[in-house]
C-alpha cells in the first residue's frame, strides 16, 4: 500500500512539472519563432531602403539565416507595409531567395482549411512580387469560401486588370470586409476602378465593392445611385447604401431612405442613429425616419458630442 | 496586472545604487537597445533610467516604439543607413523612460492611442525645453482621427503602406 501510494504521490508530482516543462519548450520556441521573424523582417527591410539591388552575398546569407517559412512570414509582413519602388526591390529578393516557390510548395502541402486559407492571404500580399499567384487560380473552384476569396485576392494582386472578372466569377457572396480588401488591393495594384460601373453591375459582389469605395472615398456624385440601391432586394445592399449616403451626407427625406430604414432590424437602427449623429445630420432632418424612443436617443447623443450641428 | 520577474532585480539594484559602478561604456548601450528580445531591452533602458549613461554622441537620436515587434524591426530596418542613435521600445513606459533618458530628436509610433482620449503621454514625451518632433504610423485616415493627433501636437502622419523615400527624407531632414 505504501509502494502504491509512493507510485500515485510520485504521479501527482511528476505529471504538473511535464506540463509546465512541456509549455516552458513550447513559450520558448514560440519567443524564438517571434523574435527570428523579427530579425529576418530587419533584414529584408535593410535590403529594400537602398536604392541599389542586394548583393548576391546578401542573398546567400539570408538563405543560409533563416528558414523558409521565416522568410515568407517577413516577405509577406514587409510586402503589406510598403509600396512604391521598394516593391520592386522586394520582388528580386522574393525571386532570388525563391520564396514564391517554398510558397506554393506549402500551400500544396497544407492538409487543413485554416492552414491553406492562412497560406493564400500570404500569397495576395505577394503576389504583386511574383508570378506564382497564377497558380492559385486553380483554387478559384474550391468548396471552401475562404479559399477562394483569397485565392481571388492574390489573383487580383497579380492581374489588377481582370480584378472585376476575378470577383464576379465569385460564386458565394462577399463580406463588407472582403470588399474593402478587394477594393484595397485593387488600388494599390493601381487599377483603374470607376464607381458607376460597380455600382450599376447585376452582380451583387461587385456592388458590395462599389458602396464601399463611394463611402471610403465620399464621392457625393455618387447619391443618385445609392438612393436607388437603398430600395434593393439584397438586405446588405440596401443597408451598406443607407450608410454610404449617411456619410456623404446625402438627402435622407427621401421615400426610399425611409422604406429602407423601416426594413432595419433594432439592432441596425441602433447603429444608423449612431452613424447619422457622427455623420453630423440634425434631429429636424431625422424626426420622420425615427420613432420616439429612437428620437430621444439621438438627442442625448447628438448632445454628448457636444457639437452645434447645421439642418441638411 | 502583468507581474513582472525583473521588478525585484530593479529595486534591489535601485536601492543598493551600484548601478553607477557596473554600467558597461555607454556607447555600447545602443546594442542592447536595439535588441528585440524584450529582457535584455528593457534591462538597458533601467540602466539609462538612472540617468547617467546617455551618450554624449551628436547623432540624431531616434526611438522607434511599437507593440508590435515586426513593425518596429521594419521600421529600423528601413532606416538602416541613416546616421542615427536608434532605441526600439514595446511599451509606453518603456517609452517614456527612453524619452527621458535619451533626449531623443524623434519618435517613430504606430500606437495612436496612446495619444488619444485625453492622455498626457504627449505632456510626457515632450516635457522641459525638450521638444522631440513625433511621427505616427496609421491604417486610420479618418478625417477625426486625423485631426485629433493633429491637435495633440503629432508633427507627422504617415498612412501606411509607407513609402520608404519619403520615410527616409523626413527623417533625413530632422535635426
Amino acid at each position: 500500500m505504501i509502494v502504491a501510494l509512493n507510485e500515485e504521490v510520485a504521479l501527482a508530482v511528476a505529471l504538473p512539472m511535464i506540463m509546465v516543462l512541456t509549455q516552458t519548450i513550447h513559450s520558448m520556441r514560440r519567443g524564438y519563432r517571434t523574435s527570428a521573424t523579427a530579425r529576418c523582417i530587419m533584414q529584408i527591410a535593410k535590403l529594400v531602403a537602398v536604392p541599389e539591388e542586394p548583393s548576391d552575398g546578401d542573398i546567400r546569407r539570408l538563405r543560409l539565416r533563416f528558414s523558409s517559412s521565416t522568410l515568407i512570414d517577413a516577405a509577406a509582413f514587409v510586402s503589406e507595409h510598403i509600396y512604391g519602388e521598394a516593391l520592386y526591390r522586394l520582388s528580386f529578393i522574393v525571386e532570388e531567395c525563391e520564396i514564391d516557390h517554398h510558397l506554393l510548395k506549402s500551400i500544396r502541402r497544407a492538409t487543413t482549411r485554416q492552414r491553406r486559407v492562412k497560406l493564400l492571404a500570404k500569397l495576395s500580399q505577394l503576389a504583386s512580387v511574383s508570378v506564382a499567384a497564377e497558380y492559385s487560380e486553380g483554387y478559384l473552384d474550391e468548396p471552401e469560401q475562404d479559399i477562394r476569396t483569397y485565392a481571388t485576392a492574390s489573383l487580383i494582386m497579380a492581374h489588377p486588370e481582370r480584378a472585376i472578372r476575378y470577383i464576379a466569377r465569385l460564386r458565394h457572396n462577399i463580406s463588407l470586409h472582403d470588399a474593402a480588401m478587394f477594393a484595397q488591393l485593387m488600388r494599390r495594384a493601381g487599377a483603374p476602378i470607376a464607381y458607376t460601373p460597380l455600382l450599376t453591375s447585376k452582380s451583387r459582389n461587385l456592388q458590395l465593392i462599389g458602396l464601399y469605395l463611394c463611402e471610403h472615398f465620399s464621392i457625393v456624385d455618387a447619391e443618385p445611385l445609392l438612393q436607388q440601391l437603398c430600395e434593393s432586394e439584397d438586405a446588405t445592399i440596401a443597408q451598406t447604401a443607407l450608410f454610404a449616403l449617411c456619410t456623404i451626407q446625402g438627402d435622407i427625406t427621401t421615400p426610399q431612405v425611409k422604406r429602407a430604414v423601416e426594413r432595419l432590424l433594432p439592432h441596425q437602427r441602433d447603429a444608423l442613429i449612431r452613424h447619422m449623429v457622427y455623420s453630423c445630420y440634425s434631429l429636424r432632418s431625422c424626426a420622420n425616419l425615427l420613432g420616439r424612443e429612437e428620437r430621444l436617443r439621438f438627442a442625448q447623443r447628438l448632445n454628448s458630442y457636444k457639437c452645434q450641428i447645421v439642418c441638411n | 496586472m502583468k507581474t513582472d520577474s525583473f521588478s525585484p532585480l530593479f529595486s534591489l539594484v535601485r536601492a543598493t545604487k551600484i548601478a553607477p559602478f557596473v554600467t558597461p561604456y555607454p556607447i555600447r548601450i545602443s546594442i542592447f537597445l536595439e535588441t528585440t528580445n524584450r529582457n535584455i531591452g528593457r534591462l538597458a533602458y533601467f540602466w539609462l533610467g538612472e540617468g547617467r549613461y546617455i551618450t554624449n554622441c551628436t547623432m540624431k537620436k531616434i526611438i522607434i516604439h511599437s507593440q508590435n515587434s515586426d513593425f518596429g524591426a521594419l521600421i529600423r530596418g528601413l532606416l538602416a543607413d541613416i546616421e542615427a542613435q536608434f532605441t526600439i521600445t514595446t511599451s509606453r513606459a518603456e517609452l517614456i523612460r527612453a524619452c527621458r533618458a535619451s533626449l531623443c530628436n524623434l519618435v517613430l509610433t504606430d500606437d495612436a492611442r496612446m495619444f488619444m482620449n485625453g492622455s498626457d503621454t504627449m505632456e510626457q514625451i515632450r516635457h522641459g525645453n525638450f521638444l522631440p518632433q513625433v511621427f505616427i504610423f496609421s491604417h486610420d485616415l479618418s478625417e477625426g482621427s486625423v485631426t485629433a493627433l493633429l491637435e495633440v501636437g503629432v508633427n507627422q502622419f504617415m498612412a501606411l503602406p509607407i513609402m520608404v523615400e519619403r520615410l527616409r527624407k523626413k527623417v533625413n531632414s530632422i535635426e
